[in-house]
């Protein structure tokens, strides 16, 4: 029974990290630029398909890794400069609907290039056996390095807004823009900057959960929302909160799934729980979503 | 001057942080007397008149308006009791036409808004009273104007007449005068000098020419409190209101 | 105001509407006579989904609530249908199941789900509006999928469609169900108008433009706010029970998040803010979906691309062409109001 908890705690930590590198990006996109970003999800889908190719480029998923982070952070560049810079700071309503175009457009846009069926990919053979934790534990090594990349990148995330020249260019952009503008400080170059960085997230999010939760059309559509729960749950364009929230979903999704069928079998045996008790899990996700923004409308911590 | 009292606030207290915007207020307004809020830029004018008209909740306080407690009243219900307040910043509806913006008001007063069928542009009384209104904030002939398409003058005027649409019996004025021509300044001047027979008023304003030909007393407010309560004369006179002013323009004796 | 003067009055736009129920009337006879029925249904479909799309139109385009969520109406429309078939004979009394009682029962069951809701939400900021509705969407939506009872993830058919309690009029036809579908259409946009010209709806539009001077001037703005989500949710509602006995299946694809984000772009495609929009982006929207999907299966990228150039250049979408007859208020109200006031200056009125 501990062996379960701590695994679907675990889990839970692990799923809540790779929320985390969606979440932050979104943040930082809504609280800098002002934007709602409905097509981070499809970043994070290509992010899954450009591991896919790398990896059938060069045999390794260690080498198709960094690779598929830079082209999808090279995607999401091009999608702010060409596209969708004009939207910014405007009326959230086209942003919405902008962006949910982007996720037909590149659904289909894959869809014809990979084809509808699902793509494996494989888990790289030094990780593929479980690590020994404790006692009887057993845990993935996969699952353990995503955690650990998964923390890595939200220490390196927290160093570079706060010590870097550029994290405090974005930060600047954050609380104020005009005046940000007049100190000389590269607007454009900044949410561009911004947008590839979250594309960058996502990208690696979802080269990291291709192994675990295969690539295919469509695989951002419901992770994006969870996202968003996040964003909302920790205040726009704070990334503090991002990860607070991400946190807290990631572990109540987990566990809710894992524990709550469990719990009410105990309750009502006989109950068949095999579709209620995920519908139930997802459901505490979102009435958690709706009582942040009920009790506390800006975010748990909202930058000024 | 009647000596019944429209508005008393007792000790009214808002904090921001560590400032406290509003430091144990006393006003009492009678019936029929234009009261002027004056003071110096920061002084918590605006503060204090968001907590009167409800859109602003007091960190303690009492507000009392013909004897009832309005403090935790919404801003809507206040307005149904008899407080309506003009803003300092012009809020209107830049979109619709004059007389359509009237109306809006109008419809407020004017039993349920949750009629479905019907369109008000057809009720004649109603239309009536809507260029009656315009007419005596001066606007007769650009009831079809847009309001976005009236000069400042005319916004603010259109501003005052949302205010007075409910027929409040005291009226909270935030700068009715700011940006003004003087021909436009002489006009409303004259406007709100007649306004006294219907209402209580409170004038917050910066045009010291208008506030002293208009005001019955002033209060005098600075960094939250109040600093001095009294008629035009003994205020003109008051070293401590001088003080207060040092370094402000508009304090010609 | 006699009948004549009030048809004298028309303008165009009416006149045309009055055509193109007319010849809505008529189609279902001329497509059995060519043997093309297929158009009966597809028609019927493009008039259910208007009705779904002109109530999320009174939220988006007159009051400046965007909901990403309202898709969960119409299912909750669909599936009190199926509750209802289900339930007619072992819980409920079998005249339960006649349009009658079934229909306006899936708008109450819609327009109290948006009552709970709308009272958590519409007090909500713009931006988080959006998010919070999604919210709630999805968990509608996971609800349904979770519920055995109601086919889980596949959805259930309807064992049969709603009777009529006429007898010789049964909507086992998909001719008679056209009839009372576009009959319910014309009526739900007749009252549209009807409501965004009342007074109702001026103080609704007039929370739209400028929600803090509506406080100011007395409104309990939110209750507003509150009776339109309401009132678009049961009209979703009535479009979803409509879904289900058109398709004979409710399946919970109607209540996913994409079907949201179908409802709020056709709005925009039609002319958010023009009684007639949801009509016309839904005519555009499914007729577009039929022809592209014939020449290639890739119709959603095609679809995007039409949204985003509606975005970048469309100004208001379908019903912005028609901008020169139709405003923020029609020339025929502003025209009697200028008679009135003419008659107001002469004091003639009173």
């Amino acid at each position: 029974m501990t062996i379960l908890v701590l695994e679907q705690l675990l889990n839970g930590l692990q799923l809540g990290l790779m929320l985390f590198m969606l979440a932050a990006g979104l943040t930082l996109i809504f609280g800098i630029m002002d934007f709602v970003n409905l097509a981070h999800g499809t970043l994070y889908m290509v992010g899954g398909f450009m591991a896919v190719v790398f990896v059938s480029l060069t045999g390794s998923y260690l080498a198709a890794l960094p690779l598929a982070v830079v082209a999808t952070a090279i995607v999401g560049a091009l999608l702010d400069r060409l596209l969708l810079h004009r939207l910014y700071g405007h009326n959230h309503l086209r942003q919405v609907l902008a962006t949910f175009a982007l996720i037909l457009i590149f659904n289909d846009l894959f869809k014809f290039i990979f084809g509808p069926q699902t793509l494996m990919l494989e888990v790289p053979a030094a990780l593929a056996s479980p690590v020994h934790i404790w006692g009887k534990f057993h845990y993935s090594a996969y699952r353990l390095m995503v955690i650990g990349v998964g923390v890595a990148v939200a220490l390196l995330l927290g160093l570079l807004l706060t010590r870097t020249r550029i994290g405090m260019w974005i930060r600047a952009g954050a609380s104020d823009r005009e005046m940000a503008r007049a100190m000389g400080v590269n607007i454009e170059r900044t949410f561009t900057l911004v947008f590839a960085l979250g594309a960058a997230l996502c990208g690696l999010a979802g080269a990291l959960l291709g192994p675990l939760l295969s690539v295919h059309v469509g695989m951002g559509e419901s992770i994006i929302i969870l996202a968003f729960v996040v964003v909302v749950i920790g205040g726009s364009g704070s990334v503090k909160g991002a990860l607070l929230g991400a946190l807290a979903v990631g572990m109540l999704d987990t566990l809710g799934r894992a524990l709550l069928p469990q719990a009410m079998r105990q309750l009502w045996p006989g109950l068949s729980t095999d579709s209620l008790a995920p519908a139930l899990a997802a459901i505490l996700t979102y009435a958690l979503m709706v009582a942040v923004l009920f009790w506390r409308p800006q975010g748990l911590f909202k930058t000024s | 001057m009647s000596a019944a009292t429209s508005l008393e606030v007792r000790g009214l207290v808002k904090r921001y942080g560590g400032i406290v915007a509003t430091d144990h207020v006393d006003l009492t307004v009678n019936v029929g007397e234009i009261h002027a809020l004056i003071g110096p830029n920061g002084a918590g004018k605006t503060t204090l008149v968001h907590q009167l008209a409800g859109s602003l909740e007091p960190d303690a306080g009492r507000i009392l308006f013909e004897g009832t407690d309005i403090t935790r009243m919404p801003q809507y219900k206040r307005v149904m009791a008899g407080v309506a307040r003009s803003h300092q910043i012009t809020s209107l509806f830049n979109s619709c036409a004059a007389l359509h913006n009237v109306l809006l008001a109008l419809l407020a007063r004017k039993g349920s808004g949750f009629r479905f069928s019907g369109s008000p542009f057809n009720d004649t009384a109603l239309i009536y009273e809507g260029m009656n209104l315009l007419d005596e904030i001066g606007l007769r002939g650009h009831e079809g104007s847009f309001a976005a398409a009236l000069s400042h003058g005319q916004k603010r005027r259109l501003e005052l007449a949302l205010a007075l649409a409910s027929r409040p019996r005291l009226l909270l004025l935030d700068e009715p005068l700011a940006g003004m021509g003087s021909s436009d300044t002489e006009a409303m001047v004259e406007l709100i000098s007649s306004l006294r027979e219907r209402a209580a008023v409170v004038l917050v304003e910066h045009d010291m020419d208008a506030v002293f030909r208009l005001a019955d007393r002033i209060t005098v407010l600075a960094q939250g409190k109040v600093i001095a309560c009294d008629t035009p004369e003994a205020i003109r006179n008051s070293a401590t209101v001088r003080e207060a002013y040092l370094g402000e323009d508009g304090m010609q004796a | 105001m006699t009948l004549r003067h009030y048809f004298s009055e028309f303008t165009t736009v009416q006149w045309a509407a009055v055509g193109t129920v007319t010849a809505a009337a008529l189609l279902p006879l001329l497509a059995n006579a060519t043997d093309n029925s297929f158009y009966i249904s597809f028609v019927s479909r493009v008039m259910i989904v208007a009705i779904a799309v002109s109530s999320l139109n009174l939220l988006v385009g007159y009051g400046a609530m965007v909901s990403f969520g309202h898709a969960a109406y119409f299912g909750m429309g669909a599936y009190a249908v199926l509750m209802v078939a289900q339930a007619a004979g072992p819980l409920l009394p079998e005249w339960a199941r006649t349009m009658w009682v079934a229909w306006p029962l899936a708008m109450l069951a819609a327009g109290t789900l948006a009552l709970l809701v709308g009272l958590v939400s519409v007090r909500v900021e713009q931006v988080y509006f959006i998010m919070i509705t999604l919210g709630f969407g999805q968990m509608v939506y996971y609800l349904a999928i979770g519920l055995e009872v109601f086919g889980s993830d596949n959805g259930m058919p309807l064992p049969s469609r709603a009777s009529t309690g006429i007898p010789g009029f049964s909507l086992a036809s998909d001719t008679q169900l056209y009839f009372v579908v576009l009959v319910l259409c014309v009526l739900v946009h007749l009252g549209l108008r009807m409501l965004v010209h009342s007074r109702f709806g001026l103080i609704y539009r007039g929370v739209a433009v400028n929600e803090e001077r509506m406080r100011a001037i007395g409104f309990p703005v939110l209750r507003y706010r509150l009776a339109a989500f309401v009132i678009a949710g049961a009209f979703a509602g009535l479009a979803g029970a409509l879904m289900a006995e058109q398709n004979r299946y409710v399946a919970p694809h109607l209540l996913e998040w994409t079907m949201s984000g179908e409802l709020l772009v056709t709005v925009i495609l039609g002319g958010a803010g023009h009684v007639a929009g949801g009509i016309y982006g839904t005519v555009v929207m499914l007729g577009l979906k039929e022809l592209l999907s014939a020449y290639t299966p890739y119709w959603h990228a095609v679809i995007g691309v039409l949204i985003i150039a509606l975005v970048y250049f469309g100004n208001n979408g379908i019903a912005g062409l028609e901008r020169q007859w139709t405003r923020w208020r029609t020339e025929r109200e502003w025209r009697l109001s200028r008679n009135l006031r003419d008659q107001a200056k002469t004091g003639a009125a009173l």
